[in-house]
Parts: C-alpha cells; structure tokens; sequence
C-alpha cells in the first residue's frame, strides 16, 4: 500500500508521467474508437458485400433452376445445386415449390449439419436477404424462381410483366470467411495501434523530457532563489517560450536582488541584534525570535514559538506601542531581567495588522551601572562636602598666622628706616606681598569653597554700576599702566542701576577686566554696559572686551573651570589661581545669571556678564536682597584709564 | 424497349398517321372511308406491318386512323375513334386485338399480325373478328423454303402442341408436299418438351418449332438448342430472335409483307359484301445462324434465297 502511495505521489508529481499517461490514454482511446469504428465499417461493408454476391450467386442459380424447376428435373436441379456447393462460402441451397415445401436441398456437412427451417411467414415471391445465426452466422438468401419469359422468341408479341413462380430458392451463404477477416484485422489492427501508440508516446516522451528538463533546472533555480540565494541564474540556452521563460527568471531574481532584502541578510540582522526580538501573531502568540532573545531568557527557540508573549512579561501587562517602557522579563530560571521594552504592530505590504513586534534591550548591567555611578555620586558629593567644610575650616586658620604675618611684616617695615635698612625693607616687603598673594589665594578658595560647600549667599541689593566701575577701575589701575593698556568704560546713563549682590558683582567685574588686562599688551581693553528686555524679563549685561592673545576654540570649554587656565605655560608667564573665573560664573549663577565668552585665538576676548536687572529673571528679588539706600545716586562716568588684572 | 429498328418503322408511321389525320379532315366530308389502326408501336415487327399496310392503303380513297395501344392517350383516342365511326378496324398484334374486342368498334374488323392458335383459344374473337391474316407460315412453304437452303435434308419433324388447337396432326401431314417425309410429335407441356424433340433423334434432318410462348421460352430455349447442338439436331424456329437464340434456321412471316397483305384484305372488307377471309403470310423470309451451322457440320446455300439474314 505505501508504494501504491509512493508510486502514486511520483505520478502526481511527475509532469512528464501525467502527460505520457495521459497521451498512452488518449492515444490507446483514439486509436480503439477507430479501429472500432473502422471494424464495424468493414463489417457491415463486407457483409452487404457477402450479400450481393449471395444475391447475384442466387439469381443465377434461380435462373439455371427455371428449366428444371419448369420441367421437374430434380436431378438436374441437385446437379446444379451441387455446382453452386461447390462454392465454399455456400453452406445450404435449397429449392422449394410456391406452397414453400421443399423440392430439392444441399447442405454442406462437414460444417452445417442440418438446413435451418424457413423463417416463418417468410414470401417466397420476393427476394429477401437476411444474416441468421444456426452454430454458424451466415446470410440467408432468399430469390423467387420466376417461370420464363415468352417474349424472347416470340418477336412479336409483347413482354409479360407478371410471371408465375415456379417456386423459391434458399441459399445460406457463410460469414466464416468474413469473420476469419474481421480477426485478422482486429488483430493487425491492434499490432498497429500498439506500435503507432508506442512511437508517439516515445515521441512524445523526446519532446516532453526535451521540454521539462529545462523546466527542472528552472525549478532546482527556483528553489535555490527560495533559499535567499540571489547568486545563481538559469541557464538560458533556447529561444523558444522556456528559454524566455528562463530569462524572465533571471530577470525577475535581479530585480528581486534589487529591490528585495534576503532572507540571510533578515537573519544576519537579527542575529546580530543586541536587543531581544520577538515577533507574535494577532494573537500575541510568539512566531519568531532571535538568538539573542533565546540568550537572554534561557529558553530554547521551540518553547518560545507558539507561547503567549505575555507571558515573559514580569508585570503581565503589554508594552505600550513604540514608546519605551521599562519591564521586566521573566527568565526560564525565574529570574527577572529588567529590560527596556518597546511595541510596534507588525503590517504586511498592505497594510493589514499580522502581529506584534517587541524589542528589549537588556538593562541588567545598565542597572548595575547605574547603582555604582549613584552610589560614586553620593560619595564623591559627600567629599566634596567634607573638603569644602575642611577649606573653609582650614581657610580660616591659614588667614589667621597669615594676617600675622603680614601684619608683623607691615610692623617691621615701619620699623626699619633709613637707607642701611634698605636691604632688610626690601625683603620684608617681599613677605608682605607674598602674604597678601597667598591671601588672595586662601581668599579665592575659600569664596570657592564656600560655594560649594553651600554657604555662600546671596544678599541682592540696588546699586550703581558706575560706581562699581569707577572702584574697578581704579583698583586695576596700577596693573594697565603696567602692560600699557588702554581701559575705556562706557556705561550709558539707562543702564546705571542695577539690582545684584553689590561684592559679588564687583569681584566678577573685577576678575573679567583684570584678566583682560592680564592678557592684553599695550592694546585695548573697553567695559561695556548694557540693559534689555526679552521675554524672560529685563537684563543687565556688562560687557569686557580685550584686543590680547585671545582663547583657543578648544579651551574655551574648560575656561570657567576651578583650578585651569588655557595652558600650563600660561601659567608661569601670568600669575593667578585660575578659580577667578570659575568664582566669577558662580556668583553669576547665584544672582540668577551667567557669564559667557567669545574670543578667537590672537585676536581677543569677549568676556559678558548678564543678570536681571531686578534680582531675578522673572522680576522677583532675590532672596535676602534690599535696596540701597543710596539708590538713584549715579556717579559720573569713569574716565577711559589704562589698568592691569590678572586671568 | 424501343429498339432503334422499331423507331425506324414507327416514327414514319407516327408522321404517316399525322399526316393522314389532317387529309381526313379535308377528304372524308368526300365519302372518303376511314380505316383505324390499331397497333402497338413498342413492337418492331407489328410497326413493320403497319407501315407496309399503310403504304398499301395510300393513294385510295381511304382515311387511315393509327391507334397505338402503347401510348397513354391510347383509351381517350380509341373512344374519339369509335365517335368517327370508322368502316374498318384494323387490329395489328394481340394485344391490339384484345384492345379492339374490348371496346366493339362499329364496322369490320381484321386482325392480323396474330397467330391462328390464339384466335382458336380466344372464344371473344370467335364471333367479332372478320378477317385476319395470321402468322402461321403453312407448312408446305416452310418446307419448301427449307429445301431451297438446305436441298439435300429432306426429312423434317415437327413438335405440335395439341393443346393450342389448330391444325391436326393428319390435316397438317396432308398439306405437306412430301408427308412421307415429315414426322410430327405432339409435346404439350415444356416437361415433355426435350423428351419428344430427342425422339426425333436420327430421324429427320430438321425438327420445326412452331410457334408456341409455352413451349419455347428464355427457359426451354436454351437447354432445347443444347440438346439440338449436342445431339446434331438442328432446330428450325419461328423468329429472328430464335436464330440469334442458337437456332440453326428459322422461317417466318414478311411483316410488311404481311402488312400489305392486310391491307389488301382491309380494301376489300371496304367493299358491300361479306369479307371474310383467314390468311396465312404470302411471303416469308428466312435467316440462318451460321454458327450454329458449322457446329452441326451443315452447310446452306445462300444463293437460293437474296433476302436471306444470315447472323454470323
């Protein structure tokens, strides 16, 4: 039974087999039709021929018999019949007289054994042929035996159409040869058919392998195109409809190489994913994933297919489309891992929803980071603490000897007077100002510090800004004589009053334009200020610009911060900390503004600071802010001095 | 059939008989006397005969009415005859003869063409018929026409059929020229027939078929000469026909002549007084099949006889 089914699964898969079966069917259906018709033809045609030649046999004989029959000589008329049996074919004669009895009869022995009786109500005065069957088909002839006519002798008289009977004569003429015939045909007929159905079933076997085998390979071509191998193409080696059908292939694989993404390149993508992919059904049933989402939850690819999606999901809720959500999948372990999950509905090339696909990114050691940097945060803020808290405590107990020190300095200098004390004055005064350097500097630290540390605040008051440039301005005069400077202060009259924390506006100013001054050799250095209004409010900007050695484009990013200045040979040429500018934006940054900069390298700097010119920058004062109480009194505007400072 | 002979003879009578008609028209109001004629134009012979009575008849003042029982018109024409009341029918043939009875035409009545055993068989014409020229040849000219072709066979037998009539056995012995010299056998079925005509065997030099539908037919004549040939027996028959059959000889009546011969009889029954008159044939004709004369080993003399058909 399974090789009934194996033959018949080849039969059905088989074209050529299907076609040869089917031309064996036709032909061998066509071929018997024919020779069955062909048969049936002859035989009826051999038998109305049989007929005739019974009827014309019989006539004749009829006509011998008229005499014998006329004078009743039956031994002439048995004569006669003998001659007639002579024939092969006849198998009976028989004479009868017109009341139908017989007269005279013959029957052939050896093969007919007994006359067959008269058909009943048979006329004897008409001939009649008829085909009968007794052990033996034969065609009954039946011929009346007319009595002669007178007018062949008798010229004169005319013709008698109605002539009395003289009685009948029976023939029975046999079929033998004629089926004997038939046979023979059938057979030659059948040996026809079979050699002509075999040379077309070869020939159709040629051409239908001639025409298949190309359409094999197209097939083994199409299987390979349906592995995702663009690679190949068919060979086209014929002109008629299966060579075009050929190159259509190979024209449609190129365009699908074109325009087609295949299938490896698909699970090369996916296999190299990082994130977990799964890809559910309408139904949130999975029906594909990738390796690194079998990775990921320790399951095998099969377990996967076919499982509800949600089911991985920790919480049981379905991730939102698209948006990001973080979740958590539920290993086959049991382990939660936290992932960060998106959603989007999978369309088809119309449009139609097929499925679901998930994406989730693995955010175990995202997490673990993240913990770290958290806890290295807190740490590091809780130092950062410590370290304010133990500068400003230690701040504090430097500037106390350090006061001493140039106090007791400043003492001594008095008390050496005259020329021979020279020598000693000069190092004292080197004392002095070293201690008021490293004052300075203890000074910025702590202010620094103190920021940090949180407690420095911010005490907003009204003021005029004149003034405070007039303070500056004087303040680092000694520095722009020094490097030849010249400083220009241009503050218009709209722009006078301000509203900030007076010292920390003063010490940002002074930072700024000592800095340029520092950085600017017998050049330019102009204080600029400005108010305007925007939609967050009014501001009040100062503006410090230099014509000196300018700040390259990639240290303008670490400028503000502590401890840094734009290189380290700058460093020994120009004096300073490097924290005046980082104190400076800080206190910016408490009065609710900011410092900005713009410079190019060798061309000069564009120093800007901007605050609100009402405390803050929506209008409200600042926290422990007041106005002054000499608030409305504008000095005049300072003079355009050359100054010193340092950046 | 129509034979092309036949139409030969037939369609100069056909143009004779129109031509006749349209005299009629302008001759009988004259006392012309109008004679019809009735005929079969199929058979040759009787259309021989008519046309040899018609020329006979032309030239008198006679209006002759041919009649052809062949034609289809033949009752409507008969009847249009019989209103022209014709002074004498002339009835050529059996049939016509038959035809003619049946519809009693006023005046005389001759038949001829017809042989004398059918009127002895035919009680109808018994009383009707006036005159006839038959076709029985008598005896004495059929033997003597013999002797012309063939003068050293003198011995002669005859087959006569009892049952037909005519003339006896001794009547017809009587009118022989030589009697010793003729045997005569009575034979009155065809089962007798090849019987009786082998008892003539090495008897006589000729046996004389009369003629006689029932004895001698498509059936009888063929094994009757296969006998005469094989037996050396020549058969002397009635007709062309027989010769052409295989018959060694055969004499028979002129039919024009006998056509002439009836039209003779016909200008006499024209004539006031009784016309009655039962005639044989005044001339013959003979024709011999030479074939079958060299099978018989017989030679004839055809100088005897310049009408004489001989088939070969």
């Amino acid at each position: 039974m399974n090789r009934v089914a194996k033959l018949k699964n080849r039969f059905w898969a088989s074209l050529l087999m299907q076609a040869l079966a089917a031309t064996i069917v036709l032909l061998t259906v066509s071929a018997v039709l024919r020779l069955g018709v062909s048969l049936f033809i002859q035989d009826r045609v051999l038998e109305r021929q049989l007929e005739l030649r019974g009827e014309s046999m019989a006539q004749f004989l009829a006509r011998e018999l008229q005499f014998s029959l006329l004078v009743g000589d039956r031994g002439e008329m048995q004569r006669l019949l003998e001659d007639s049996a002579a024939n092969e074919d006849v198998l009976f004669v028989e004479v009868l007289n017109p009341a139908g009895q017989r007269v005279c009869a013959l029957a052939r022995a050896d093969r007919f054994k007994r006359i067959p009786a008269l058909a009943a109500g048979a006329a004897l005065g008409k001939p009649e042929t008829s085909v009968r069957y007794a052990g033996e088909r034969f065609v009954e002839i039946r011929v009346p035996v007319l009595a002669p006519a007178r007018d062949r002798l008798l010229d004169w008289e005319p013709a008698r159409e109605n002539r009395s009977t003289l009685g009948a004569l029976r023939m029975g003429i046999s079929m033998q040869k004629q089926r004997t015939f038939a046979r023979q045909m059938l057979l030659d007929g059948l040996w026809a058919m079979l050699f002509g159905t075999a040379m077309m079933c070869a020939a159709q076997y040629w051409g239908l392998r001639r025409l298949l085998r190309p359409l094999g390979t197209l097939v083994e071509f199409t299987n390979l195109v349906g592995t995702g191998d663009l690679r190949h193409r068919a060979p086209v080696d014929r002109a008629d409809e299966v060579g075009q059908l050929a190159a259509a292939f190979n024209s449609m694989v190129e365009r699908l190489g074109e325009t087609t993404v295949s299938k490896d390149y698909v699970d090369n993508v996916l296999r190299s994913m990082g994130e977990a992919l799964i890809v559910t059904d309408r139904a949130g049933r999975i029906e594909r994933v990738n390796p690194r989402t079998v990775e990921l939850l320790g399951y095998a690819e099969a377990e996967l297919i076919g499982r509800p999606a949600l089911s991985l999901v920790a919480e049981g809720e379905t991730p939102p489309s698209a948006a990001g959500i973080e979740r958590s999948y539920r290993a086959r372990d049991g382990r939660l891992i936290p992932v960060w999950l998106s959603s989007a509905g999978l369309r088809g090339a119309a449009g139609a929803a097929e499925g679901y696909v998930w994406l989730a990114q693995d955010m175990t050691e995202l997490k673990r980071t993240q913990g770290e940097l958290v806890r290295a945060r807190d740490a590091a803020e809780q130092a950062n603490r410590a370290k304010s808290v133990f500068l400003a405590n230690m701040s504090h107990e430097l500037r106390t000897p350090l006061n001493a020190v140039i106090g007791y300095s400043q003492m001594l200098r008095e008390d050496y007077i005259g020329a021979e004390q020279e020598e000693v004055r000069g190092d004292l005064e080197k004392i002095e100002r070293s201690g008021q350097m490293l004052l300075g500097i203890i000074n910025d630290i702590l202010d620094l510090s103190k920021i940090e540390a949180g407690r420095e605040t911010v005490k907003a008051q009204q003021f005029d800004v004149a003034a405070v440039l007039q303070d500056v301005s004087h303040a680092v005069q000694p520095l722009a004589r020094l490097q030849g400077d010249v400083l220009e202060i241009d503050c218009p009259d709209h722009a006078r009053m301000a509203y900030a924390d007076l010292p920390k506006f003063r010490q940002s100013v002074l930072n700024l334009v000592n800095n340029a001054l520092k950085f600017t050799e017998r050049g330019r250095v102009s204080v600029a200020v400005n108010k305007l209004r925007d939609a967050d409010g009014e501001w009040t900007e100062v503006h410090v610009s230099d014509t000196g050695i300018g700040i390259g484009r990639d240290q303008l990013g670490k400028l503000f911060q502590p401890f840094s200045q734009v290189d380290g040979s700058a460093t020994r040429k120009y004096d300073g900390t490097g924290l005046g500018l980082a104190i400076s934006k800080k206190f910016c940054q408490m009065m609710g503004g900011d410092i900005t900069v713009e410079s190019e390298l060798g061309r000069g700097s564009r120093f800007s600071i901007r605050l609100p010119a009402s405390g803050t920058p929506d209008g409200q004062a600042l926290a422990g802010g007041m106005p002054s109480a000499d608030a409305g009194s504008v000095p005049p505007a300072a003079p355009k001095v050359p100054v010193a400072a340092s950046r | 059939m129509v034979s092309r002979r036949s139409m030969l003879f037939a369609l100069p009578a056909a143009f004779g008989y129109l031509g006749l008609r349209r005299n009629l028209r302008a001759s009988v109001a004259g006392g012309v006397k109008r004679v019809a004629v009735v005929f079969p134009s199929a058979l040759e012979p009787c259309s021989e005969a008519v046309e040899g009575l018609r020329l006979r008849l032309s030239g008198h003042e006679v209006a002759v009415d041919l009649l052809d029982v062949n034609q289809a018109t033949f009752g409507a024409d008969a009847a249009q005859e019989m209103a022209r009341k014709p002074a004498v029918t002339v009835a050529v043939g059996s049939d016509a003869v038959h035809a003619v009875l049946e519809r009693s035409f006023q005046g005389k009545t001759v038949s001829t063409m017809t042989l004398e055993a059918d009127r002895a068989g035919d009680a109808s014409q018994a009383g009707q018929v006036t005159a006839a020229v038959y076709l029985d040849i008598p005896i004495r000219t059929l033997i003597a026409e013999l002797r012309k072709l063939f003068p050293e066979k003198t011995r002669v037998g005859l087959i006569r059929n009892p049952g037909r009539g005519g003339n006896t056995a001794s009547q017809i012995r009587s009118q022989a020229a030589e009697p010793g010299s003729l045997e005569i056998a009575d034979c009155a079925t065809a089962e007798e027939l090849l019987p009786v005509f082998l008892a003539f065997r090495k008897k006589v030099d000729f046996v004389i078929c009369l003629p006689d539908g029932s004895l001698y037919n498509s059936a009888t004549a063929r094994p009757l000469i296969m006998a005469s040939l094989e037996n050396r027996l020549p058969l002397v028959g009635f007709s062309p026909a027989f010769v052409r059959a295989g018959a060694a000889v055969a004499v028979y009546p002129d039919y024009r002549g006998v056509g002439q011969q009836t039209a003779d009889l016909v200008r006499r029954c024209l004539e006031p007084g009784d016309c009655a008159s039962w005639e044989t044939p005044r001339k013959v004709d003979a024709a011999v099949n030479a074939k079958v004369l060299r099978m018989l080993g017989m030679e004839f003399k055809a100088a005897a006889n310049p009408d004489l058909v001989v088939l070969r």
